[in-house]
């Protein structure tokens, strides 16, 4: 009798064991209200029960600037994450933010900065350059590990997500309104497709290009 | 010439303003900006008699090439050296080539895009025409270039990023031209037509229409010098409408040219296209229109260039 309750919880153990660590992967699409695909938009999905201990595992990032461009444009990084900015051009930059996420100053500088910054704060970072004005770039933070950008059909797999609820939200530089806006609640079980539907504004980055009526650089 | 001396000391507050910042001096990015611009003068001679204006087509190929020292976190010099050459399609008595050197410390007032800057600078200019008196006899065994010289100038600019889309800036910028001297034909009026200074005042605005879209509007008020051609026919209701303040012949347009002080408001709009991130095309056109004592000016042009940046 004994050796039959044993095999039970062991049976019952595996059980919730497999049910708690059985991954699964939901297919998500952004679109404009035109139905045109959005590329680099960054989705993430929070469990709603909260994130273990195990989930906030923050990490490293790194965004370059190459050709005085920021490299990636648009970056995801889990909140707490320290983001190198590797300067590979041969001149100084003077990389910045005002972001109520995250406000920083790197002066002007090359190659390697010595230490990293670390994004502790959920929401957008945008980068500039102070020397560079049309350099312009985003840090996403998002306070959980399930996070992906979509590609240039607007697609992405969020994949490794443990059965549960989500809260599945977007976020592009060119979107209307807030995050929370775009918020659904999702029951993962695998083989699901979400649809993100955003209305789009136009974005402004200083004109690079040499213009006639002169520029503010130089 | 007491005036050239003092130049330099423009650069002054902001070497001040420099030193305050922690970063160290260093050699910045190279510059190298080809571009080559068709123009369009309705005007070319710059006539204050509609019937005698002249006009002409211009074909402009110009090399600047330099570099920036970056001074401190907020402050960068630029050092240039400029090559352009014209050709005129009907009038290449006024082809003309010109080397310039320039330059200019601009300092940004914190960090942003839209944070103020200011920039003083300074350019020596000197152009080389081939518009010569050939009558040996009037010059009595010489002949000049008139419009041939050199060129100073020395201004500030001032800006700022307004929002996302529009930028603004003001400038006001001093030139002194020292041309050559023709053959004198009004006894107690100089000959030297091209010596020339004068002040002039900028306003400019780049409006973003897209992304690769620019528009550019600009203001431009002079006060100074000027010069304008002159015919056998016109030349005496010059003198009964203008004070002139130097003539001689020229070859150039076939008569006579000279100097006045006046005033003119310019006006010019421009179309850019960016061609990706380092070239783009550009539409503009331009109109003048300058008063002398009781004589009016006007010059309208209309030009196209391609303009690349490395």
């Amino acid at each position: 009798m004994k050796i039959r309750y044993t095999y039970l919880l062991h049976t019952l153990a595996l059980y919730a064991v497999s049910t708690w660590v059985a991954a699964e992967t939901v297919e998500v699409k952004v679109t404009n209200k035109s139905n045109q695909p959005i590329e680099n938009a960054v989705v993430y999905a929070t469990p709603t029960a909260g994130l273990s201990k195990a989930e906030k595992n923050a990490g490293k990032a790194q965004v370059d600037q190459i050709d005085k461009e920021f490299i990636p444009h648009i970056s995801v990084v889990q909140r707490g994450a320290r983001v190198d900015f590797p300067n590979h051009d041969r001149i100084r930059h003077h990389v910045y933010s005002f972001s109520d996420a995250k406000t920083f100053e790197i002066p002007l500088y090359r190659g390697r900065p010595s230490n990293p910054i670390a994004f502790d704060k959920q929401g957008v970072v945008e980068l500039g350059c102070n020397i560079h004005d049309w350099m312009s770039g985003y840090v996403y933070v998002t306070d959980t590990p399930y996070y992906a950008m979509t590609d240039k059909r607007g697609k992405l797999s969020l994949a490794n997500l443990p059965q549960g609820e989500y809260d599945l939200r977007v976020w592009h530089p060119d979107m209307k309104g807030t995050v929370e806006d775009t918020n659904q609640t999702v029951r993962v079980s695998g083989g699901q497709t979400v649809n993100f539907q955003l209305t789009t504004k136009k974005r402004w980055v200083p004109f690079r290009a040499p213009a006639a009526g002169g520029s503010s650089y130089r | 010439m007491q005036k050239k001396y003092c130049i330099p000391t423009i650069f002054v507050p902001l070497l001040l303003l420099s030193g305050a910042s922690q970063a160290e001096m260093e050699w910045g990015e190279w510059i190298l900006d080809p571009s080559l611009q068709w123009q369009y003068q309705d005007n070319l001679n710059y006539s204050a008699y509609d019937e005698d204006e002249l006009s002409d087509n211009l074909l402009q190929l110009e090399i600047v090439a330099g570099r920036i020292l970056q001074l401190t976190d907020f402050t960068r010099a630029s050092f240039t050296v400029g090559v352009q050459t014209s050709f005129y399609q009907d009038y290449d008595d006024l082809n003309n080539s010109s080397v310039t050197a320039g330059v200019s410390v601009q300092h940004k007032f914190g960090t942003g895009p839209e944070k103020p800057w200011v920039r003083p600078e300074l350019f020596y200019t000197y152009a080389n025409y081939s518009d010569s008196i050939r009558s040996d006899s009037l010059l009595q065994g010489g002949t000049a270039d008139l419009r041939t010289g050199d060129t100073l100038t020395v201004g500030v600019m001032a800006g700022k990023r307004v929002n996302d889309r529009l930028d603004i800036n003001a400038s006001v910028h001093y030139h002194d031209r020292d041309g050559k001297s023709g053959p004198v034909i009004v006894p107690g009026i100089s000959a030297d037509v091209f010596d020339q200074q004068g002040w002039t005042l900028g306003l400019n605005g780049n409006y973003l229409l897209t992304s690769s879209w620019l528009l550019s509007a600009g203001y431009k008020y002079y006060n100074g010098d000027m010069d304008s051609s002159c015919t056998p026919d016109n030349v005496g209701k010059v003198f009964e409408n203008a004070t002139v303040n130097a003539i001689t012949l020229d070859n150039v347009f076939g008569g006579c040219v000279y100097r006045l002080d006046g005033r003119a408001n310019m006006l010019s709009l421009d179309l850019g296209y960016a061609i990706g991130q380092h070239s783009s095309l550009n539409l503009g056109v331009s109109y003048q229109a300058g008063s002398a004592d009781d004589l009016d000016y006007s010059n309208t042009s209309v030009q196209a260039s391609y303009m690349y940046s490395y």
